[in-house]
């Protein structure tokens, strides 16, 4: 049961994790750096 | 207990996701790189998004991003915790592109070998130094660096579609192409070497496993110990040992391939209870 309690606690911090990420515009910080190709992951820098 | 999916084939979700994750295919024709609005969400699988077709932001590479540039990646976090509060590690049985170019590697009939235990505590040190620690401290992707998934989904394309950037390949794309052949090859011979010694977000998700709402049991009674399940299983782990050890990836082979093994999920085995005449 505490296992459940946990997951559950663990599902709602989550969730405000994520809306707290919106709300920072993480969001457009993550598309900036996905639209560029990563050359760091393809070995070249 | 929970029925099985209807869709036994688990191959059909982790194809439909490779296909989903990585639906701008023509942008291999083109040699563009998909920068939609997509790009914004870090879906939790290991799909490079230097992949000229990749719909959805690598949390790998955002985290190590975040920690480069000083934030706190709230957002990634955020999804990753919650996919894995729930379920675990299913993720990497279910959904992982990576995943299944490796299984289905492991097809091919040859010798197989596995290597020694501790090789699985490897993952966790690439996860707190490669993607955490020494990104935030140095201000480089080091994880990106060494990921055969950039390599293989990414790398190789564009050194081959683009004269510019093949003028800039040199040593460490060399290095770089040798890490990633060493970990295609390798899944011939063993059963998923990137996810049990490499992925820094398989650690993440196997972190959970033991805390998921989803839980995994062993009638001991019935449990003969045959190893039937360690055969079925897709990182070779005999899960009567521990049903829901961090090594699990939830695949469900285990369960459906022998009687001793169960998974519960805590609401429906109540509302089943109930059910159930006093």
């Amino acid at each position: 049961m505490l296992k459940k309690v946990i997951a559950g606690g663990v599902l709602l911090l989550s969730f405000l994790l994520v809306v707290m990420g919106i709300y920072r515009n993480e969001l457009r910080i993550i598309y900036n750096n996905g639209k560029v190709l990563c050359l760091t992951c393809i070995g070249i820098k | 207990m929970v029925e099985i999916p209807l869709i036994k084939n688990r191959r059909i979700y982790q194809l439909l996701t490779a296909i989903l994750a990585n639906f701008p295919l023509y942008n291999f024709f083109t040699a563009r790189l998909y920068s939609g609005k997509l790009k914004s969400i870090p879906v939790p699988i290991m799909n490079c998004y230097a992949c000229p077709a990749a719909l959805f932001s690598c949390p790998i590479g955002t985290i190590s991003h975040f920690l480069v540039i000083n934030k706190i990646p709230l957002f990634t976090i955020g999804i990753i915790s919650a996919v894995s509060a729930s379920f675990g590690r299913w993720i990497c049985g279910w959904i992982c592109p990576f995943g299944l170019l490796q299984d289905l590697l492991y097809k091919i009939p040859t010798a197989k070998f596995e290597l020694p235990k501790p090789f699985i505590y490897l993952k966790y040190l690439l996860l707190a130094f490669g993607v955490i620690i020494f990104p935030f401290l140095f201000k480089e992707h080091y994880f990106c660096m060494i990921c055969p998934t950039g390599t293989v989904e990414a790398g190789i394309y564009w050194v081959a579609v683009s004269g510019m950037i093949l003028s800039m390949a040199g040593p460490f794309f060399l290095f770089k192409l040798a890490l990633g052949n060493l970990f295609l090859y390798g899944s011939i011979f063993m059963k998923r070497p990137f996810c049990r010694y490499i992925c820094p977000l398989g650690a993440l998700f196997s972190l959970f496993n033991k805390l998921s709402i989803v839980d995994f049991s062993v009638e001991r009674e019935k449990c003969i110990e045959c190893n039937l399940c360690k055969k079925s299983c897709p990182v070779n782990y005999p899960i009567y040992k521990d049903p829901n050890s961090p090594a699990c990836l939830r695949c469900l082979n285990c369960v459906r391939i022998c009687p001793a093994v169960k998974v519960e999920f805590s609401t429906i085995k109540k509302a089943e209870k109930a059910r159930k005449p006093v």
